[in-house]
């Protein structure tokens, strides 16, 4: 009787696996490989790797279970994400039941993911799966040496791409200027469609900057598709050049005063504050002053001997181009036009008959 | 009155008469007036108007700009000349067309807050006639000013009329000091309140409280017992002169000349007993000139010294606003004075030997008779009460004067003022009875007013339009030719009306028509306080004369050495300084 219903159980459990087996259309017996029946559907590669927006090749090949080739069969290709079946892409076996299909760039995040392949032949289907490796992009940043004057503002184009050149837009550069040997931020942009990021250097915003050489160097950190990348360039920045302007307030004559205004611009029309003056009347150093936040000294001159001169005026403030501007200044004599002060003489003389007549009178 | 004064008075007041007709300037009607200002800037002029009204009221403040530019190459440079002024002025004496003209490049003036450039400055009447006007510098701003001229001629008459009457009719000072400012006030219309409130100037507040002080240290013998004291330790009659030159020199430097004669000649007159000096005695002579010369060298070396100082020191600080202080004259004047006192000493010591009155038997000296000083001084006593409050009374106001000068000299220049510091020592002579009402009726009022009218003197040719009329004469005129000419007015008005006088009229020609240094006003003050043939050393010889033992002979000798000396080493300095 026991062994009458153990008999019995086992068939009814036997049966019920051989209907199981029955309505299941496809057996998935391990990665790659698919048999249904007598159809055989296998990934070429046990695994597939590559980088974001890198093309890839998936490859199947369909056969007969005895390993007889079906062709011009539709291979359907499966990406699973968060699992959901997404097609990617289909393509028809060939005479030695090979397919394969061509995606041209993958545009999935990097990660790992089951790819499906399905195909259906005389009414029997068969599906095969394997595992893509999706790895993140491998950048490059592109940029040009530069050269810029003391003060003034330039511009830095740096393009991000990926290995293949593909353009890595919306991406965050960061331009940092070596000085002392730290890297010291002095930019940063986001790349746009093109993978160009434009940045503005101002010499003048960073007043430790000065004339030389220093190293630049665009730093790209990554991001979930890209791998960091960096490059360095070269700054070089060069004297400044100075234009100086000198006119005179005053009648330059003997016993009067004539002021001698400065003034120093730049390159770009801003004047130059404290740049370091010094007045050369006839080749002798007569002052030395620096211009004040206007770009402007005045130097107060009291010509002694009448006669012609020549003034030079130098101009030096570190990282400009030294500037030098030189005139000739008449200087007349003592101005014969004055009147002799009548009024006070004749004062004085009265003072002196006063003198006199006090001593005749008194004596 | 001589018929010679009468004589020489009349000459001048014809003089003096046409003088005023002829070379005052007519007054300033009323009607339109420009104000124009003229600027050099490269080769161009750049001028600028204010049109203004003299009417019978002050305006309201206007202000014009012109603007130029001036372009090189890549550079060009924004001149802007601003005018500041009313749009009326009123017409009263005392009151003066002004503008403030500054210069502004690239629309910026502070450029020239220390370096002034040259701007001429015009008045052209109603009539379309044109006046200079006087530049002077106020902080960094360039002023343009000339005084309205009302009752000029007759304001110029009266400063003539008053150098006439106080030379020629030698009339009380005191009168003439008062009549200055009643003649300003009545004939020229000066406000009164200008005339008179220079009465009461800080500097004869200064002056009145040294000479309670000077009072003090004579009433209570603080003075004649420094001097005993000096004498006594003195071992040669040579060493003597120098010795006892010193100590009139110290007091003379806080007390008036006069007030140090009157302590010096009565211990002069002990030694010269002491020493059986005769009337014709030459060294007699030498120690009183020494005592003399030491007194009017030592008055030159503080601001309380002299009177002429003081004021020296007051019209400083009204005309250009600049403080002299106590130590500061003492630092430029007591070397000089110094080094005349030690020449003048050389030259006595050589000039007045004693050898001669030996051999001559004219005077006795041996060792014994130093003896007889400290006789004198013994009998003196110890210190009396009076003697030692004097004493630390005269040193607490030094120590004050000097911590007023290290204070301005800190910038604190509104602390521990000199006058106050003089006036508090009275305060505190008056409070412990050494200095009494009695003593208070004897005091020399008449320098203080004196010194009073000499500033009212000022007020009356600054406010009438005088002194405008002599600065805008020496408007082009040569640094060193305005120098020359100013001191020589200096001394010829020290030896006709004193120092104060002298300093009253020519420091203010001096100040207004071009900047001279302190320096430069502390020796032209001293040169002023050196005249020994004006009415202070006449004073102080008549003085010495009346004790015996000074010729006037020996007097003018000794005072044309003295003069030649002191101008030889003060006029060059104050060129030197220039």
């Amino acid at each position: 009787m026991v062994i009458h219903i153990v008999t019995r159980g086992l068939l009814i459990v036997l049966v019920l696996i051989t209907e199981i087996a029955a309505c299941l259309p496809v057996h998935h017996i391990n990665s790659g490989y698919g048999r249904t029946g007598t159809l055989v559907l296998y990934f070429l590669d046990k695994e597939y790797r590559t980088n974001y927006t890198d093309p890839l090749t998936l490859e199947v090949n369909l056969t007969f279970a005895n390993g007889t080739p079906i062709p011009n069969v539709y291979v359907k290709f499966y990406i699973i994400i968060d699992s959901e079946k997404s097609f990617i892409g289909g393509n028809y076996t060939e005479e030695n039941g090979y397919a394969e299909c061509r995606i041209q760039q993958i545009q999935y995040a990097p990660g790992e993911y089951d790819i499906n392949a399905t195909a259906e032949y005389s009414g029997e289907y068969v599906e095969a799966s394997t595992h893509l490796y999706i790895n993140r992009e491998d950048t490059l940043i592109e940029t040009s040496r530069l050269q810029v004057q003391y003060t003034d503002n330039t511009t830095l184009e740096a393009r991000l791409h990926t290995d293949d050149g593909d353009p890595v837009p919306g991406a965050i550069l960061k331009l940092y200027l070596v000085y002392g040997g730290e890297m010291i931020g002095i930019a940063e942009n986001t790349t746009g469609f093109d993978g160009r990021a434009i940045f503005t250097i101002s010499t003048k915003r960073f007043d430790w900057i000065s004339v030389g050489t220093y190293d630049l160097i665009i730093v790209f950190n990554g991001s979930k598709f890209y791998n960091p990348s960096s490059t360095k360039s070269l700054l070089n920045v060069t004297r400044e050049k100075l234009s100086v302007m000198v006119s005179t307030v005053g009648k330059a004559v003997v016993g009067g005063s004539v002021i001698i205004v400065v003034k120093v611009i730049d390159d770009d029309g801003e004047p130059v504050p404290f740049a370091e003056i010094r007045i050369f009347i006839d080749g002798d150093l007569v002052g030395i002053g620096r211009t004040d936040s206007d770009g402007v000294y005045g130097f107060s001159w009291s010509p002694e001997n009448p006669g012609r001169y020549e003034i030079l005026v130098k101009v030096h403030k570190d990282n400009y181009e030294d500037a030098e501007s030189n005139f000739i200044l008449d200087v007349e004599g003592p101005s014969g036009g004055y009147q002799l002060p009548m009024v006070f003489i004749v004062v004085l003389v009265f003072l002196i008959v006063a003198i006199l007549i006090a001593i005749f009178a008194r004596r | 009155m001589k018929k010679r004064q009468l004589l020489g008075g009349l000459i001048l007041l014809i003089f003096a008469s046409t003088l005023a007709i002829v070379a005052a300037p007519s007054d300033h009607p009323r009607g339109r007036y420009h104000i124009k200002a003229t600027m050099i800037i490269e080769d161009r002029e750049l001028s600028i108007e204010l049109k203004t009204y003299l009417g019978d009221r002050d305006g309201i403040i206007i202000q014009r700009t012109n603007t130029t530019t001036i372009k090189r190459q890549e550079v060009r440079i924004n001149y802007t000349i601003i005018i500041l002024g009313l749009d009326m002025y009123a017409r009263r004496p005392g009151n003066s067309f002004w503008a403030y003209v500054s210069l502004a490049i690239d629309n910026k003036t502070e450029i020239f807050r220390e370096r002034i450039p040259t701007v001429s400055g015009e008045l052209i009447g109603p009539d379309g006639s044109s006046e200079p006007m006087r530049v002077c510098y106020e902080n960094g701003r360039i002023k343009l000013q000339k005084a309205i001229r009302v009752n000029t001629r007759i304001a110029f008459y009266v400063f003539l009329l008053v150098i006439v009457i106080w030379a020629i009719v030698a009339l009380n000072p005191l009168i003439i000091a008062l009549a200055i400012p009643v003649l300003a006030i009545l004939l020229v219309n000066i406000p009164a309140e200008d005339a008179l409130s220079v009465f009461w100037d800080p500097a004869i507040a200064l002056i009145f409280g040294a000479f309670i002080i000077a009072y003090a240290m004579d009433k209570s013998g603080l003075a004649k017992r420094i001097a005993y004291i000096v004498v006594s330790r003195t071992k040669s009659p040579t060493r003597l002169i120098f010795s006892i030159s010193l100590i009139s020199f110290i007091l003379a430097m806080w007390m008036s000349s006069l007030a140090t004669m009157i302590v010096m000649l009565p211990i002069i007159s002990t030694i010269l007993k002491v020493f059986n000096a005769d009337q014709r005695s030459r060294y007699a002579q030498g120690i009183t000139l020494s005592i003399m010369l030491a007194a009017i060298l030592g008055g030159m070396t503080t601001i309380v010294g002299n009177p002429a100082n003081a004021l020296a020191a007051s019209i400083t600080y009204r005309l250009r606003g600049i403080r002299i202080e106590f130590l500061e004259w003492m630092l430029y004047s007591v070397p000089v004075a110094l080094l005349i006192l030690l020449i003048i000493d050389l030259v006595i010591c050589l000039r007045f030997n004693i050898e001669r009155d030996l051999k001559e038997g004219l005077i006795r000296f041996d060792e014994k008779v130093i003896f007889t000083f400290r006789a004198h001084l013994m009998g003196m006593g110890p210190l009396t009460k009076q003697e030692k409050i004097t004493l630390v009374v005269f040193l607490g106001t030094v120590m004050g004067w000097f911590t007023s000068s290290i204070l301005a000299l800190m910038g604190y220049v509104y602390y521990l003022h000199v006058a106050a510091v003089a006036l508090a020592a009275g305060l505190v002579l008056m409070a412990t009875g050494i200095f009494t009402i009695e003593d208070m009726r004897k005091m020399r009022w008449d320098i203080l007013l004196v010194l009073g009218g000499s500033l009212s003197l000022v007020v009356l040719m600054d406010e009438s339009g005088i002194m405008d009329v002599f600065l805008v004469e020496l408007i082009g005129v040569g640094y060193f030719q305005i120098l020359v000419m100013v001191i020589i007015l200096l001394v010829i008005l020290s030896i006709i009306l004193g120092p104060l006088a002298g300093v009253a009229v020519a420091l203010p020609l001096m100040i207004l028509s071009f900047e001279p240094t302190k320096a430069i006003i502390i020796y032209a003050s001293i040169l002023s306080c050196s005249m020994v043939f004006g009415p202070q050393g006449i004073v102080l010889e008549e003085y010495a004369r009346g004790r015996g033992f000074l010729t006037y002979k020996n007097y003018v000798r000794l005072g044309a050495i003295y003069t030649v000396i002191s101008l030889a080493t003060i006029i060059p300095l104050i060129f030197l300084f220039a």
